[in-house]
């Protein structure tokens, strides 16, 4: 087995990158493990946020990483190594799935409901400050992973990839087939969506 | 309804005010700093007058930082030598 760098002893990251994808072009499978390791888990936590169901989460998970192997010729050092490997394996297990894909919106009637003069139809009750409270938010993480499960798969995917994991509306384009301003329409109906399911448990009113 | 509103919300633009319904259409721009400044003073001042508007907007943003607390799983150990199996059967020199 070769041993590999360490990437402490390295210039960079970028450095350290570098070293495992010749060793990669090489053949060497252990550096291909080394160099994805960082990014396996917010890959396969995205994968399991879409198909729910852990086993099929796991096949496609090895074919987007297998995908990813195949493709790694392509990655030309423009961008950060890990930026480009979440984009390639997410893309390609969105591939796999979006044929299976419901044809849901989510509905006017679960949406805030304004009077005649646009002011809101009840009062809102502030339950963020107890939200901070660590057993109610326990609580309220329960209910919004499960609320995020009947979520319309693209709106689930695009609150997922913008709240939990923080990417950018192009980015998110650009993996959903959608254009910008649809995924930032779709985007904050779907957060009010998942605040009036909070509101609801949380005993306050949508 | 719809329409009252509409013409609730035309007279409310002329005196640089904003109906509920109004702000919470671009909560989420006003929330990530990408509304027009103008708009978005407009929107500060309407929630410093308005209680229901100014829960709305904590319980929203409570519920985005909700979801960026529900990364805990980590990949399954047995997943990981999985793929590594599959990467040596088809690639292995």
């Amino acid at each position: 087995m070769v041993t590999l760098p360490d990437d402490s002893a390295t210039d960079s990251p970028r450095a350290g990158e570098a070293a495992l994808l010749e060793r990669i072009r090489e053949g060497d499978l252990d550096a291909f493990q080394r160099l994805v390791r960082p990014y396996e888990t917010r890959i396969y936590r995205t994968i399991l946020r879409m198909v729910r169901d852990r086993d099929r989460a796991d096949d496609l998970y090895q074919e987007a990483m297998l995908a990813a192997f195949e493709n790694l010729h392509a990655f030309r050092g423009t961008s950060a190594f890990g930026s480009w490997l979440y984009r390639v394996a997410v893309n390609r297990a969105l591939m796999e799935m979006r044929t299976s894909w419901r044809k849901m919106v989510i509905s006017e009637h679960d949406l805030p409901e304004f009077r005649w003069n646009g002011m809101h139809d009840k009062s809102v009750r502030d339950w963020a400050t107890s939200a901070e409270e660590p057993a109610e938010r326990a609580e309220l993480r329960v209910a919004l992973k499960s609320a995020l499960e009947d979520l319309p798969e693209v709106d689930r995917m695009i609150v997922w990839l913008k709240d939990a994991e923080g990417e950018s509306h192009d980015v998110i384009a650009s993996l959903t087939g959608l254009s910008v301003s649809a995924t930032r329409t779709r985007l904050h109906r779907a957060r009010l969506w998942l605040r009036a399911q909070l509101a609801e448990h949380a005993g306050g009113a949508k | 309804m719809k329409g009252m509103r509409g013409i609730v919300a035309r007279m409310m633009r002329m005196v640089g005010m904003r109906t509920c319904e109004e702000v919470v259409n671009v909560l989420s721009d006003y929330l990530e700093g990408t509304l027009d400044p103008e708009l978005a003073a407009i929107i500060t001042r309407h929630l410093l007058d308005c209680p229901d508007c100014a829960a709305f907007t904590r319980t929203y943003a409570a519920t985005v930082r909700l979801t960026g607390e529900l990364t805990t799983e980590e990949i399954p150990e047995a997943l990981r030598q999985r793929v590594r199996y599959a990467l040596e059967e088809r690639y292995a020199r």
